[in-house]
């Protein structure tokens, strides 16, 4: 009698915790952004922007906590042990998902489902006002001549900075001496004084300095060109068959249901249409890079195939 | 006897212990491994380099203590106590949290001390947990363990 | 110039600019006084804040917090010998002697006065020679910031004059515990154990209190008796004679610490050991240095606030930060819309101006709240040093958890805490640690990064005068206490 009525207590109560997720329309409690970098980093103002104005559509609030550290790392593995309901999600990279492998261990690119890419942040490259290179082709031709001597800085190792330096060497055939910093900003700064050749530079990084003159651009990684760097020719029409930006976006653990990633996603479309998150782009020099959640996935895993 | 003492005093047994541990140390550097480019120095040179400087002066110390370093070292076992709270204290801060831990833990502290002044060490261990998260929890919004008890 | 000097103070002249340089500087000495919050994480937590706020206002209260906890850092070095902030582990080796002395009101008032002075002469600096000084920031590449680092290190010689073998031991201890994580090269990982959270290093936050306050607390505890008192303190405040006297120290203090502040990827901690070291140098009371010295309190404290006048340079000049901490501003900057950079001058005149009057004033309040302060940090200290424990103890632990929200930095607050016990047993020097984590990064990567872009040759080193002057300065002030010694050996 007893054991009878503890099974269906059990059972009962079993079924209730089962149900009431799918039940309830997500989302019901305050929803939780994770973001890998430090406060007041262009990183860190997306997501505050993205929680800020979120939270009109989404109908809850949502809270910007930072898991700084292993480049991503502890933040990825700090989601991934949360419950996969939808309500802690993460900003992401692309120099995140590149370290990553495409599958297996704890972490890998299939243990996440990608809600958006938000924001796109070309490269420009840079050299000093009185450098001899006007393009990049009197720039690949010097280095022809001249192999190892020009010397390229960017942010960091196997990162994309470093990728797209490797990806002008293989097209163009030249050897360029790679030279990483800590900051996206120590190259531009080292090419001011004069201790580098060439810098990697995202516009926010450069921008001032080019606008007052000290700073020459041969060329931009975009498709095509953009504002307000409409004299500067892209890679591809100086015969550099490369395009290559920066993004930022945001993911979840692979478990979250879809319903959630698609409310999200929604979400975050509508954000990106605020005029008040158009004016933080442009304030930080970055371009909309809106990729929907049934695109984003397949476009993470193609770009870290090769 | 008195011989003995003099040559293995503790500040020597001391620095045997760091070199032991930076001769450990040495010897997992040559698992990194990678191939530097022009120029470029491997991952494993600089810790190398640091490491052989360290255990090059270490020696010296060893060999060469100066005057006065050769004074007992004596360790109270109340000290060694109150290492050993912090870390369960720590190690269990996740798990039962912050705010429940905390006045408990710090309660024992004084009383290590050697301080008998049971209300005024309650008094003050209130008053600082409580500041503190009025500071950090409430103006500043910083999340501390919560443990069992939640949010 | 007299406009500029106009326009900035009419432009911080409303109630709310007021309001929040008030504000920004009490919450800046709280931060300060707090050893897990350093200025440049008061400053990050207050950025969400200034979302809503006039760009005028908000750059202000963030300028003003900077400033403030610098400062505030020194409060609790002086009182109980627990920085709360890494530049002020160098005002400790006086400021603390002074309170052991039963003189806390001496160290600290110094340290108010100082600290002031040396923002004020920061500001004006930074208003009169920022162009001149945005060129100091270009002209440092790899092999300069190397010798800047092997200069920095040098101190340690005189820091640990008394035995120099273990000065340079636990130097090596530091630079070693800071090549944990992913090499900045080749990104490989060394001894991260397999962490996730080491890969970044050991933070130097939790470092900094697991090796003072928490190793205080270790320290205190097996030293205690149930006889043992606290310290009679006394409120005696420095005379205004003795405080003149010493402007050779702030003004000497100050310069270096604005330049220091200028260079991107120096800071505080830096420039308050050099301008130490430095003013020792020069010091007719050389051996007076570590055992209550006044002029050793307001040199590291002039130095490290003149810091945030030198750090706003390139910032304001170029766009890139000269701190963390400015890191932090040029962010919150760019919130408001305004673009940190050579065109700033230009177009956003009034926020310029407003920064630089905003930054004088700060001084000022802080000059006001510091000195109001000094009766009650005495007050505080006087309580039994039993009562304290709990205090100090329970700070470690959740400034070294606020540090990134972290258990991991907790651990390694307790390791290090463990290490500065053992370390103070066995009568080893503390502070070379602090500066050899400090710099440790700097000297590799940059060492590294020089040897690339020269491809190999060493000769890069001697080659860069500044560089070179600075190594030469390095291996002169290394021998200095060896020649010290034979010349009074040979004296007598």
């Amino acid at each position: 009698m007893l054991l009878k009525k503890m099974i269906a207590v059990c059972t009962f109560a079993v079924s209730a915790l089962t149900i009431t997720p799918a039940m309830a329309a997500y989302p019901e409690k305050p929803i939780t952004l994770v973001c890998w970098s430090s406060p007041g980093s262009g990183h860190d103002l997306m997501a505050r922007y993205i929680a800020k104005l979120g939270e009109k559509y989404i109908g809850q609030p949502i809270v910007v906590v930072n898991k700084k550290g292993g480049k991503g790392k502890v933040a990825m593995s700090y989601v991934l042990n949360q419950k996969a309901d939808g309500y802690v999600i993460m900003t992401n990279t692309r120099s995140m998902t590149k370290r990553l492998k495409p599958t297996g261990g704890s972490i890998a690119i299939d243990s996440f489902k990608y809600i958006s890419r938000v924001v796109q942040d070309p490269f420009v490259i840079v050299v000093k006002e009185d450098s001899p290179f006007s393009t990049m082709s009197e720039l690949v031709t010097y280095a022809k001549n001249n192999p190892n001597k020009i010397k390229v800085g960017g942010y960091s190792t196997q990162s994309v900075d470093e990728g797209l330096v490797h990806d002008i060497e293989k097209i163009s055939n030249i050897n360029l001496n790679y030279i990483p910093y800590k900051g996206g900003k120590e190259p531009v700064v080292a090419v001011l004084g004069g201790h580098i050749d060439v810098a990697i530079a995202n516009p926010s990084e450069m921008m001032t300095s080019f606008q007052a003159g000290k700073l020459k651009a041969l060329a931009v990684t975009t498709e095509d060109r953009f504002s307000p760097f409409d004299d500067i020719p892209t890679l591809k029409e100086q015969d550099i068959n490369n395009v290559t930006v920066h993004w930022r976006g945001v993911m979840a653990s692979k478990d979250v249901p879809d319903e959630a990633i698609k409310k999200l996603d929604n979400m975050i479309q509508k954000v990106l249409e605020e005029p008040e998150f158009k004016k933080f782009l442009n304030s930080s020099n970055m371009l909309s890079g809106y990729i929907g959640s049934d695109k984003f996935g397949e476009y993470v895993a193609q770009q870290t195939k090769k | 006897m008195n011989n003995k003492i003099k040559i293995f005093h503790h500040d020597r047994i001391f620095t045997l212990l760091l070199i032991a541990i930076a001769v450990i140390f040495f010897y997992m550097i040559g698992k990194i491994s990678d191939t530097p480019g022009t120029g470029e120095l491997a991952t494993a040179t600089y810790p190398r380099v640091i490491l052989g400087a360290f255990i090059f002066i270490a020696i010296l110390q060893f060999v060469f203590p100066k005057k006065g370093d050769e004074k007992p070292v004596s360790f109270p076992i109340k000290g060694l106590l109150s290492i050993l709270l912090i870390a369960v204290y720590i190690y269990l801060l996740d798990k039962v949290g912050y705010f429940l831990l905390t006045p408990l833990v710090l309660f024992i502290l004084p009383l290590l001390a050697g301080y008998r002044q049971y209300l005024a060490i309650a008094i003050s261990v209130i008053f600082v947990t409580a500041v503190l998260y009025g500071i950090f929890k409430l103006v500043l919004n910083i999340p501390l363990p919560a443990g069992f008890l939640g949010a | 110039m007299i406009d500029n000097l106009l326009l900035g103070f009419s432009t911080i002249a409303t109630f709310p600019a007021l309001f929040a340089i008030v504000a920004g500087v009490l919450i800046g000495i709280i931060c300060g006084v707090l050893p897990g919050l350093s200025a440049s994480t008061a400053v990050a937590l207050m950025v969400p804040f200034t979302f809503g706020m006039d760009p005028v206002v908000s750059i202000v209260l963030l300028v003003s917090v900077y400033l403030a906890g610098e400062y505030g850092g020194s409060i609790t070095a002086i009182a109980i010998g627990v920085p709360g902030t890494p530049a002020a582990a160098a005002t400790m080796l006086d400021g603390y002697e002074l309170t052991k002395q039963g003189k806390p009101g001496l160290a600290l008032t110094t340290s108010v006065v100082a600290s002031s002075i040396g923002g004020m002469i920061g500001a004006i600096i930074l208003f009169c020679f920022s162009e001149p000084l945005a060129n100091v920031a270009l002209s440092f590449g790899a092999p300069e910031y190397f010798a800047l680092a092997v200069f920095g290190l040098a101190i340690i010689s005189s820091l640990a004059s008394d035995n120099l073998k273990k000065g340079f031991i636990v130097m090596f201890i530091g630079l070693f515990l800071k090549t944990i994580g992913l090499d900045p090269f080749s990104g490989e990982e060394r001894f991260t154990f397999g962490v996730p959270k080491l890969m970044d290093g050991l933070g130097f936050i939790p470092a900094l209190i697991g090796l003072f306050a928490m190793a205080s607390v270790f320290t205190d505890i097996d030293k205690a008796t149930a006889k043992s008192r606290a310290i009679a303190l006394s409120f005696a405040m420095p005379k205004i004679r003795q405080l003149l006297c010493m402007w050779k120290v702030y003004l000497h203090s100050s310069i270096l610490g604005s330049i220091i502040g200028v260079l991107p990827g120096a800071g505080a901690t830096i420039a308050s050991f050099i301008c130490y070291n430095e003013v020792k140098r020069f010091s007719k009371k050389k051996d007076q240095f570590g055992k209550g010295c006044l002029e050793g309190v307001a040199a590291p404290e002039s130095g490290n606030n003149a810091v945030v006048g030198g750090s706003l340079v390139p910032l304001l000049t170029l766009g890139i930060p000269g701190s963390g901490t400015a890191a932090v501003l040029i962010g919150a900057l760019m919130l408001h819309d305004i673009q940190p950079g050579p065109l700033l001058f230009q177009t956003n005149g009034n926020i310029v101006y407003g920064i630089f009057a905003g930054l004088f004033v700060a001084c000022l309040a802080q000059l006001f709240f510091g000195l109001i302060g000094v009766p009650v940090w005495i007050k505080v200290i006087s309580a039994p040093k039993a009562l304290l424990l709990p205090v100090i103890a329970s700070i470690s632990v959740v400034g070294s958890y606020s540090y990134n929200n972290s258990i991991v930095d907790v651990w390694v607050m307790l390791s290090f805490g463990l290490l500065g016990y053992l370390l103070k047993k066995f009568h080893y020097p503390v502070s070379p640690i602090i500066l050899a984590l400090v710099l440790g990064g700097i000297l590799e990567e940059n060492f590294r990064r020089s040897l690339m872009i020269s491809e190999g040759d060493f000769s890069i080193f001697v080659t860069h005068p500044i560089s070179a002057v600075l190594l030469l300065f390095a291996v002169l002030s290394l021998l200095s206490p060896v020649l010290f010694n034979r010349l009074a050996k040979v004296k007598s």
